[in-house]
């Protein structure tokens, strides 16, 4: 308000009727822009590092969704006193990974498949040996779902003791799940994933980020 | 003129101005983040709440179900007049006496301790047909014998022993009381060439078969019954229980009617909040509970009628409280399906 009071003392040399119309243009300065531009920047860098949150959120949820339904096929193994498979899927785009997982109930060489989880847009399971040893190890089952490559398909059989079977009772066996912009080094993992965990003994799954 | 009359009315924004609805903002900005982040975590804590006792609760239900296969494999044997069995020791003078009921296998309910350094509560052991062998061929075959046990330990997820889920590139560790399993497959069974609990202690040595099954169980008890729900052995003032111990006529060789199993759960909140020094006062709270079987309800629930002040309540329930666990006590009684019980 000061700068209006200033404002209208220069102008008071101008004739009095006139002297409501005459005030200048305050306008910004450049430097009240450059204030403006500066805080605008540091709101904006607030907010992308926000959306990175909510993307890093997005890797984690897609991990225990994949957890949860590792947890079910055991648990039905168990309780249905037959195997269980938990089946990943490569999608048949070229430089596609591993996107889709599904239940799968065997009894005997009938199969029945339950409904397939596809992960979310940007998002998708590594398949490099550190970080996902189940995509780069698992044994491969010829199994055929829309826009994903038959002969890729990878499976986890869940025992009805709720063992996982073929694994030697070592190591804990991992899917790990990443941004699919991140680009894939061989070998490594990005900054941001989740990784499943399975205990190939007990058959018990966890969720680790780094 | 013209210019002036154009000017009028279009004053723009002066700095102060712009500063005070830009505080405005940032203030409503402050105020929707306080709510969002306020949301966000109170979700986290529901979400924690629901998903450690869920894993706490598969857990349990696979105490249930193990225990309720165990299986003891009785048969009938001579016995010489100093109650010996016949081995290739005395076999040249043994001269039976009596029968009595003879197994290979064994039972046992026993302080954690005596099986794992950090161990808490009760843990038991058994054989029960399971079908876990790491053999491809033999695994096809669902009903092979395994030995099981499981106990609550305080421990380190990084270290050998517990390290069965943590790949090794995740970086730090996870110092959690967790609910253990010990699985024997098939072709490592040690129950028949030990004397007493000496393939429990094998097996829980060196290269120990135990894994964990859920974090953040801080206790386990359980209770040999008969099937009328008195503790056995009768008139034991522990909740030990061994199938080995000769000396205990009643429960020799035999496997009780039912075991009831309690377990004490907290949620990883809880657990992750813990410090050192709040770690070693619930140790020391969970040593002095769950020696006397006749005080089980006393050591473990809460008394409000005789203590309406939870600090003064001696129980497991009121300390929890009292020091803001969020805790879920699971208690259930597996009828073993196998026990020959004649007395």
């Amino acid at each position: 308000m000061n700068f209006r009071a200033k404002s209208a003392t220069f102008s008071s040399v101008k004739p009095l009727s006139h002297s409501s119309r005459t005030k200048p243009l305050p306008g910004f300065s450049l430097v009240e822009l450059l204030v403006v531009i500066a805080i605008a920047a540091i709101l904006g860098t607030m907010a992308v590092a926000g959306m990175g949150a909510i993307g890093s959120s997005r890797v984690t949820t897609a991990a225990i969704e994949l957890r949860a339904t590792a947890e079910l096929a055991r648990q039905t193994a168990i309780t249905s006193g037959r195997p269980v498979e938990l089946r990943f899927y490569k999608p048949d785009n070229s430089a596609g990974e591993y996107s889709g997982f599904r239940i799968v109930k065997i009894n005997g060489t009938n199969e029945t498949k339950l409904k397939l989880v596809r992960l979310p847009d940007g998002i998708a399971m590594r398949s490099s040996a550190k970080g996902s040893t189940i995509l780069s190890s698992a044994p491969l089952t010829n199994d055929a779902a829309a826009g994903f490559i038959a002969a890729e398909t990878r499976r986890v059989r869940f025992l009805p003791s709720g063992s996982i079977e073929g694994f030697a009772a070592g190591a804990p066996q991992t899917v790990s799940i990443a941004r699919a912009a991140e680009p894939a080094v061989a070998n490594e993992l990005p900054a941001n994933f989740a990784t499943v965990s399975f205990d190939t003994v007990l058959g018990t799954t966890a969720v680790y980020r780094p | 003129m013209i210019q002036d009359n154009k000017s009028r009315g279009r004053t723009g924004f002066t700095l102060v101005e712009m500063l005070v609805a830009m505080a405005v903002t940032a203030l409503l900005i402050i105020l929707l983040t306080n709510t969002v982040s306020s949301v966000a975590t109170s979700w986290k804590n529901a979400d924690a709440k629901v998903t450690s006792f869920q894993a706490s609760r598969f857990a349990f239900e696979r105490i249930g179900r193990s225990l309720s296969q165990a299986t003891l494999n009785p048969y009938w044997d001579y016995l010489d007049a100093g109650s010996n069995r016949r081995t290739t020791n005395n076999a040249g003078s043994f001269v039976p006496a009596s029968y009595a009921r003879c197994s290979d296998q064994h039972f046992l309910i026993g302080p954690a301790t005596s099986y794992a350094s950090a161990g808490q509560g009760w843990a038991c052991f058994a054989q029960a047909p399971l079908g876990y062998s790491t053999n491809t061929i033999t695994s096809k075959l669902d009903n092979l014998l395994n030995a099981v046990g499981f106990f609550v330990e305080y421990n380190n997820d990084a270290d050998a022993g517990t390290r069965s889920l943590k790949p090794d590139f995740i970086t730090g560790s996870k110092q959690r009381f967790r609910l253990m399993e010990l699985l024997q497959p098939t072709e490592s069974l040690g129950v028949y060439t030990s004397t007493n609990d000496g393939w429990i202690t094998s097996a829980m040595g060196t290269s120990r078969q135990a894994r964990p099954l859920a974090d953040n169980v801080i206790t386990l008890i359980f209770q040999a019954k008969d099937s009328d729900g008195s503790n056995l052995p009768a008139g034991a003032l522990t909740y030990a229980y061994d199938s080995r111990d000769q000396s205990s006529s009643g429960t020799w060789n035999q496997l009780p009617t039912q075991v009831q199993v309690t377990m004490v759960a907290i949620d990883e909140p809880s657990a992750a909040r813990m410090s050192p020094q709040n770690k070693t006062a619930l140790q020391t709270k969970l040593g002095g509970l769950f020696i006397d079987p006749s005080k089980f309800d006393a050591d473990l629930k809460r008394d409000a009628t005789s203590y309406p002040d939870t600090a003064a309540d001696p129980s497991l329930e009121a300390y929890l409280i009292n020091n803001r666990f969020n805790y879920r006590i699971f208690n259930t009684t597996v009828r073993i399906e196998s026990a020959k019980w004649s007395k």
